[in-house]
């Protein structure tokens, strides 16, 4: 027989150890309850920053502005960035999965520069693109030698070869100039000589046994000499500016000055307007220098005209000044409704001795006289193809205007 | 008659020179300078004219050398180059005259050089002016306010010329400036006159603004009755002022202000009597194209 007292013992017993693990079990419940939680935390925390860092990336890929893609190895677009989409004018997710070919330049089969073709592929290759120029390079990924993938990049290298364009024309225009100042000294010379001794034939042909005809053919010497002097002036002009004195120059007093200087016959006949946002729009500049650029920039307007009227012979010339002046520039844009200029004259008009006037009709330095005046005033000059003639445009900086 | 001596590798030149000069003068042409050193030996000039850049030896070192051994032979450069790079050299071999070969060429300029040169008679603005001139105004001045009334009387009679009136004033107020300050100097050769002051000339002193056209151009002639002025003082402050030195010398602004816009100065100077400054503004723009000559006439 138990004795009450130990039942009562073991009873109690019993309840603290079931109580115990009953404690012990509803502990562990809630911990894995918080460490689940917890975990599912961090797990979130994770992705956040996964998707942040993907943000980051993908951010950063689009900002290159290089065009990246990834392409597979039959040329399909896996991956790109804007810049990639911008240069072939599509939405990232429509030039995903196209051919690169097909969407940068609309071609249905590979480039014929390919490196992918004859496997060269440390050299790169440029082409054209609408009117922009592209340099393109293409890697492959090679993962246990099969080619995974290939890494294309295609840089946007217009403005680089237009300032590499320019540089080369500097050079070349500095070393022209050295040339022409010499060859021109030198002419100086026998050329007063010739105008001298002509003008003394005229004013005394007795003395010379001049006859009439001896006496009219005097009169072409003097001027052709006289004409010769014209160009030697401008080659003078060419390769040394006149000093350089600025001061508030009214672009309408420039436009009418300019004009005066012109003696062509039927110049009269064109018609000039002006037509300016205010009456005396000016600018900082050297008087002289910007008369001769305007004067030189209004009597090409004029041949073009003439040229027009070869085929058009009713047509009636007109030769605008305008202007403009925003935040950063003040424009003066001379326009004419000539012949125009040929697209494929475009890049040389500014080029010394470029002309498309008949030979003995010009040096075809006036432009590029513009172009060194306009460079001498921090400016810049632009010659622009309208439906019906042509707009040259003088732009000035406006950080380098005096303020008045 | 005079004898002039003509110095030039440029047959052109040479014959040009000549057939002008012969109708007054007794020419000789040379076309170097050994050619020209041997006709010295004999003959006695009273003029040459000498071409700068000849082969062998330069026009300036010939003048020099003529002037060494023949004191009373006055000297004057020619060229078809750039004036003021010369002006250092001119200077420094005794030379105060070059002449410009323009296009066309300049006739009656040199005529009228040859002349003052040969003659010593050199001041008067008629003597710049062709037969058929019109005097447009005689202004004499004895105090500073009348210099400023004379210098708008004769800006008010200039006739048209492409030119900034602004700066015609500038090198009038220049000249006529300079005349009327600086002209005097006192024995110590300090400045009599302050400038900007109101001031009034002594009895013996005076200031003659004369103004006068013909059909090319319009001419100017600023007299002072002092002299001092010196071609030697002129010739390095422009020498100054071309090679960008001069911009913070106390004078010699006026002056290369001057020659640069006008088309032609001309300095007379007869030393303690007076000295003459001539400006040229001609009615068309550039009739001469070339450099701009350089004439200082010092008796």
């Amino acid at each position: 027989m138990i004795h009450p007292a130990y039942l009562l013992l073991f009873l109690a017993v019993l309840g603290i150890t079931a109580g115990f693990f009953l404690f012990l079990w509803l502990k562990s419940r809630t911990t894995l309850a918080a460490r689940t939680a917890k975990f599912n935390l961090q797990l979130s925390a994770l992705d956040q920053t996964i998707l942040q860092a993907k943000k980051q990336l993908e951010a950063t890929f689009d900002s290159i502005s290089d065009g990246i893609a990834v392409l597979d190895a039959d040329f399909h677009i896996t991956r790109l960035n804007r810049t990639y989409a911008d240069f072939a004018d599509k939405t990232i997710s429509l030039a995903l999965g196209e051919k690169c070919y097909k969407i940068l330049r609309n071609l249905d089969h590979q480039c014929e520069e390919c490196p992918v073709s004859n496997m060269k592929f440390h050299d790169g290759y440029s082409c054209t693109i609408g009117r922009n120029k592209f340099q393109i390079e293409v890697k492959p990924t090679i993962a246990s030698g099969v080619v995974h993938n290939y890494i294309e990049t295609v840089r946007d290298v217009t403005r680089f070869e237009n300032l590499h364009a320019q540089l080369r024309r500097s050079e070349r225009m500095a070393t022209i100039g050295t040339m022409v100042a010499g060859i021109a000294h030198e002419m100086n010379n026998p050329l007063s000589g010739i105008s001298g001794n002509s003008q003394l034939m005229l004013r005394n042909p007795a003395k010379y046994g001049l006859n009439e005809k001896g006496l009219s053919r005097i009169q072409t010497i003097t001027n052709s000499s006289e004409r010769a002097t014209h160009i030697i002036k401008d080659l003078l002009n060419f390769s040394n500016l006149p000093h350089s004195r600025f001061q508030r120059v009214r672009l309408k007093t420039l436009f009418n000055k300019a004009i005066d200087v012109i003696k062509e016959a039927d110049f009269e006949d064109c018609r000039k307007e002006i037509d300016l946002p205010i009456d005396d729009l000016s600018v900082w500049g050297n008087h002289d220098q910007l008369k001769e650029a305007f004067s030189k920039i209004i009597l090409n307007a004029f041949h073009a005209i003439v040229e027009k009227q070869k085929v058009n012979p009713g047509l009636q010339g007109n030769i605008t000044l305008s202007g403009a002046s925003d935040g950063n520039n003040i424009i003066a844009s001379i326009t004419d409704n000539g012949c125009g200029i040929p697209e494929e004259n475009t890049s040389e008009i500014f080029d010394p001795f470029f002309t498309t006037k008949d030979p003995g009709a010009g040096v075809g330095l006036g432009l590029s006289i513009c172009h060194r005046i306009m460079a001498e005033h921090n400016g810049s000059i632009k010659m622009l193809r309208l439906e019906e003639g042509s707009e040259v445009q003088l732009i000035f900086p406006r950080d380098k205007q005096q303020s008045f | 008659m005079y004898k002039i001596l003509v110095v030039d590798d440029e047959p052109g030149i040479r014959s040009m020179l000549q057939d002008f000069l012969e109708t007054d003068y007794q020419v000789t042409v040379c076309s170097n300078a050994e050619e020209a050193l041997n006709q010295v030996k004999d003959t006695v000039f009273d003029l040459v004219i000498s071409d700068i850049n000849m082969p062998g030896m330069k026009g300036y070192v010939l003048l020099q050398k003529i002037k060494s051994s023949s004191p009373e032979t006055r000297t004057v450069l020619i060229t078809a180059y750039n004036v003021d790079e010369y002006v250092r050299l001119a200077r420094s071999h005794g030379i105060c005259n070059i002449i410009s070969k323009t296009t066309p060429f300049n006739f009656d300029e040199l005529e009228t050089l040859v002349r003052g040169l040969t003659t010593g008679d050199i001041f008067g603005i008629e003597k710049h002016l062709n037969a058929e001139q019109t005097i447009l105004g005689r202004y004499t001045v004895k105090n500073s306010t009348e210099a400023k009334t004379v210098r708008n009387q004769v800006v008010e009679s200039l006739p048209d010329i492409p030119r900034d009136l602004n700066e015609v004033k500038l090198v009038l107020d220049e000249i006529i400036t300079n005349a009327i300050y600086h002209a005097s100097v006192l024995e110590t050769g300090d400045k009599k006159y302050e400038e900007y002051n109101f001031i009034n000339l002594a009895e013996s002193e005076y200031i003659q603004v004369d103004i006068g056209r013909d059909e090319e151009k319009v001419c100017i002639g600023i007299v002072d009755s002092q002299g001092n002025l010196d071609k030697d003082r002129v010739l390095y402050l422009i020498d100054r002022h071309v090679h960008s030195e001069g911009i913070f010398d106390e004078s010699g602004r006026g002056i290369f202000m001057s020659r640069l816009f006008s088309d032609r100065i001309i300095i007379n100077i007869s030393p303690k009597q007076k000295t003459e400054f001539i400006i040229i503004f001609y009615l068309s723009e550039e009739p001469f194209k070339g450099y701009k000559p350089i004439y200082i006439n010092q008796l």
